[in-house]
């Protein structure tokens, strides 16, 4: 481990792997992740947000398969919705008006550059540390397919 | 103070790999503290909505 670098471990529930978002019947669709959806989704985070998501571990209990990983702690406020909005834009993204995927109401953007979507952003997803840099820990984020692309380009 | 917004991966996670150390127990106000602000950002965006995710907007 880094000096200074703390982190906390995190478990999947046996056969569950976190959410992604797909294509079903002409619209995006949140859904259930393969496990290969999670860590693709794991390693976005990494490449995009600039995270550190480490893969700890895979082990086997009765209901299924469990994946161990570790992420820096962060310490901090709630962003606020301008504040994740001048984060995004910062980053080159749009939101994608009056869709959510997750919480009903939690705000969706798109990236054409690498056709990077990112879903179910809201304030307990995105924190300020007390230097008030801004660091998402945990939302939705997918490379979008061509089928996702065409989709969600419909709604930008 | 206005929010920042690092463009630099390195500055980024410099950001990250220096978070001050806390109790478990703060870990889990702050996560409730968390919670509680999506709830209030959920509750404003469902008033500003209508139930198919359109926008409300005024007539006459």
């Amino acid at each position: 481990m880094l000096p200074g670098r703390v982190v906390f471990n995190k478990a999947t529930y046996p056969g569950q792997y976190g959410f992604t978002v797909i294509a079903v019947n002409g619209q995006a669709t949140l859904t259930y992740a393969l496990p290969g959806e999670y860590l693709d989704r794991l390693l976005l985070a990494n490449r995009v947000f600039d995270d550190d998501i480490q893969l700890v571990g895979v082990t086997h209990e009765a209901a299924g398969m469990v994946i161990l990983t570790s992420q820096p702690t962060v310490v901090g406020d709630a962003a606020t919705r301008e504040e994740m909005m001048s984060y995004f834009t910062s980053r080159h993204f749009q939101l994608i008006p009056n869709f959510c995927a997750g919480y009903r109401g939690s705000l969706s953007f798109y990236r054409d550059l690498d056709q990077v979507a990112v879903f179910d952003a809201h304030p307990a997803n995105f924190l300020c540390d007390q230097n008030r840099v801004i660091l998402p820990i945990d939302a939705v984020i997918v490379e979008a397919n061509d089928e996702l692309t065409q989709l969600i380009e419909a709604l930008v | 103070m206005k929010a920042i917004v690092n463009l630099s991966r390195e500055e980024t996670l410099k950001a990250r790999f220096n978070q001050p150390r806390v109790s478990l127990e703060q870990l889990r106000v702050q996560m409730e503290e968390h919670r509680q602000a999506s709830e209030e950002f959920f509750k404003a965006a469902k008033k500003e909505t209508s139930k198919s995710g359109r926008e409300k907007v005024t007539v006459g």
